[in-house]
């Protein structure tokens, strides 16, 4: 997946910059990544680890400060360096994770749908 | 090239470790068991570990956490590594622990801070 221009995405996305818990079998937190961006379909995240494309993990994140965590899984869709804008990718650019929602629950895909509208 | 050994409950914690590995500033090499009670089963010959990395899921579903401690220091391989137990922020503690030379670190990581921590023990 391309994060590119708002006309060639499958759905908007909006910049949230918070803490992405893995969680393992047994919903303990392992590790933690910081988001760059968030939509409907999924999330992105800065990594220096390589995931395969679809292994799929247990997602936590809270979109503002002190809410009610969602929790969902998630499938790894592409690891690559994020784009900021067109052109030439900045020297300094973190690699990434691009994660997909699986099964996100109604009142998390809608509680993410205010937070974009927001 | 050094060796780890990383015991945990969770075989999706053996592949996320297993991902970071390579972030680590010396090259490692780690094996991986999903509770203490397997240490045993470890050949007694071969490379000593430098390292294990233990969750304290290995140890809590243990009747008594002790022996998995006496199971570590008795393994030719695992008695004289340098261990590190990782458990959840709230956490009561497992008596004996320290005295078995573990030290400890809370979940969750940062992948980059995991690979540091074990490239400060080994």
């Amino acid at each position: 997946m391309r994060w590119g221009t708002v006309e060639n995405r499958i759905s908007p996305r909006k910049h949230l910059r918070m803490r992405v818990v893995f969680e393992d079998e047994f919903s303990e937190e392992f590790l933690y990544f910081l988001s760059t961006d968030i939509s409907v379909s999924g999330l992105f995240i800065e990594s220096p680890i390589h995931l395969q494309e679809k292994t799929q993990m247990f997602l936590k994140f809270a979109l503002r400060e002190g809410e009610t965590p969602i929790q969902v899984v998630g499938s790894v869709i592409r690891f690559m360096e994020p784009r900021r804008g067109r052109g030439r990718r900045k020297k300094k650019a973190r690699l990434g994770i691009g994660i997909r929602f699986l099964g996100l629950n109604p009142q998390d895909l809608r509680r993410i749908e205010d937070y974009i509208s927001a | 090239m050094k060796k780890v050994l990383f015991i945990s409950r969770s075989k999706l914690s053996h592949n996320l470790l297993r991902a970071i590995l390579p972030l680590a500033p010396v090259k490692t090499d780690m094996d991986c068991l999903e509770g203490v009670e397997e240490v045993s089963r470890i050949p007694k010959r071969g490379k000593r570990y430098d390292l294990l990395l233990a969750d304290w899921n290995s140890f809590s579903s243990l009747k008594d956490p002790l022996q998995g401690v006496s199971e570590l220091e008795k393994h030719p391989l695992t008695k004289g590594a340098k261990k590190i137990l990782l458990h959840p922020l709230a956490w009561a503690g497992l008596r004996g622990l320290s005295e078995a030379g573990f030290s400890f670190r809370a979940k969750p990581f940062l992948p980059e801070d995991l690979a540091h921590i074990i490239g400060e023990k080994i």
